[in-house]
């Protein structure tokens, strides 16, 4: 049986249920909201569509850098005719590291960066992060993107990409898009918003009115508008080939 | 024709004779000659293939990584690429739009909004000493990282590549044999950086062809001629038993 392999963050990893040490993590909250029994993602989703056998490589609070790592150590397990969906999230976000590991440098904004130590200053994290809304930053992108399609042609898989990023890929040209078969061509701005806004992709907050406190992850609604779009593209590309 | 594609820093460049280092510069004087054939030029010419070298001197690993990703499309079927890896601690940031590639032993200034007080705090998380720490060196991995995709890609279109580090420790010659032996790695047998290990089988720089009148720890004559005879030799012999 072929396989979806998806890459991205959290957005593509869907519920993680590990306690926080602040005991805050609003993914077990809204599960025990539900009722015990999670919804279906939608890389769940668009595997079941397509007959595919799931291997979802998202992982929540990743940069580009680790996604694109975590495709590095999978690519060799591609089959032809096997299906990828990878997606890029906030551009911001880079790595460096701390005692052995290679933690995520979260924006400075978000609300974790005050949670524990960083390892470097606040001031540094700032800068660079400042640094990385430049254009260098977003090519760097497209030329991971471009070792990623050459990857995926040589073996005969199909490749799709989205962005939780304003600027990555979403503020591209049709033509960008297409050439890369992006998802939601018309959306100009971070797709999960832009689903949030216009399909209403409802996030885990919208879905239990207010009760849960997570505006930026999708519910059940909101992975199920996702999976069904994701799921037209690809056979929208399949049909116009 | 198929062709030998060279990825690196400056241990790999050709002389840029449009735009010659001052080095460069003296030492053709010293020599008396107008140009030099480096490494990847007589190796090409051993091999019978035509060479495509894009590596630029200063470029931080992240940038030869980027060339490779911007070029692995026009690799051929039994093309050769050799990949020779710099320094981890060179890295890069946007100034005006381009990147700049930063080099631990460079000048540190500020680059727009970005300080130099902030540039050294990223230098010094990755010039931490991995080896004596007895933590994991995710600067290493990430190469590594790299190398595996680039590996998938020969596989796949059917080209060698080979990787190299000059004269980072960090990399390659500090592996371990087992994990040395299944990767493509030239000169397996060295357990220190190659401008090391080279100089002692007789690659000489251009500080030893000139009695240390240019103070420049990169080949000269002698050494571009030698290293191109050992990469040449290692090839052939990975052939040999592929």
């Amino acid at each position: 049986m072929n396989k979806l392999y998806t890459f991205g963050c959290s957005f593509t990893h869907g519920f993680h249920l590990d306690d926080f040490s602040d005991g805050t993590n609003a993914m077990v909250t809204y599960k025990n909201w539900i009722g015990g029994i999670l919804p279906k993602i939608w890389p769940e989703i668009v595997a079941e569509k397509l007959g595919l056998e799931l291997d979802n490589h998202g992982w929540p609070g990743s940069s580009c850098y680790k996604i694109f790592d975590r495709f590095c150590k999978q690519c060799h397990k591609f089959q032809k005719d096997d299906v990828v969906i990878l997606e890029w999230t906030r551009i911001h976000r880079f790595r460096l590291f701390e005692d052995g590991h290679f933690p995520t440098i979260l924006p400075i904004f978000n609300p974790n960066i005050e949670n524990g130590s960083q390892p470097i200053s606040k001031r540094a994290i700032m800068e660079f992060q400042v640094n990385r809304t430049e254009e260098p930053w977003i090519q760097e992108i497209y030329s991971f993107q471009k070792i990623i399609m050459e990857i995926c042609k040589s073996i005969g898989c199909e490749l799709y990409f989205w962005s939780a990023d304003d600027n990555i890929i979403n503020r591209e040209s049709l033509e960008f898009k297409q050439s890369i078969k992006s998802f939601i061509t018309e959306s100009k701005e971070d797709l999960t918003q832009y689903l949030r806004i216009n399909y209403d992709a409802h996030t885990i907050y919208e879905d239990s009115k207010g009760i849960v406190d997570d505006q930026q992850h999708y519910g059940e609604k909101g992975h199920r508008v996702m999976g069904e779009m994701f799921y037209n593209d690809i056979i929208n590309y399949r049909n116009n080939k | 024709m198929k062709t030998l594609w060279i990825f690196g820093d400056s241990f790999s460049t050709n002389f840029d004779y449009n735009n010659l280092h001052d080095n460069h510069k003296r030492y053709l004087e010293y020599m008396g000659v107008g140009e030099i054939k480096t490494w990847s030029i007589l190796l090409a010419e051993k091999l019978g293939y035509e060479l495509k070298n894009l590596a630029k001197g200063g470029d931080s690993n992240y940038q030869t990584f980027q060339t490779i990703c911007d070029n692995c499309h026009e690799i051929k079927e039994d093309d050769i690429v050799i990949v020779g890896w710099g320094l981890i601690t060179k890295f890069r940031i946007s100034n005006n739009n381009q990147f700049v590639n930063i080099h631990p032993q460079g000048e540190i200034k500020d680059y727009g909004s970005l300080s130099k007080e902030t540039i050294q705090e990223i230098l010094d998380n990755r010039l931490k000493d991995f080896r004596y720490s007895g933590k994991r060196d995710r600067y290493a991995e990430e190469v590594n990282m790299w190398e595996k995709v680039i590996c998938v890609l020969a596989k796949n279109k059917k080209f060698e590549v080979y990787f190299w580090s000059s004269e980072e420790e960090r990399l390659i010659n500090c592996e371990p044999n087992k994990y040395k032996n299944k990767s493509n790695y030239l000169y397996k047998d060295s357990k220190e950086p190659l401008i090391h290990y080279v100089r002692k089988k007789g690659c000489t720089t251009m500080e030893d062809e000139t009695n240390g009148l240019v103070s420049d720890s990169h080949f000269g004559v002698g050494g571009h001629n030698k290293l191109a005879e050992i990469f040449h030799e290692e090839i052939i012999n990975e052939k040999r038993m592929l």
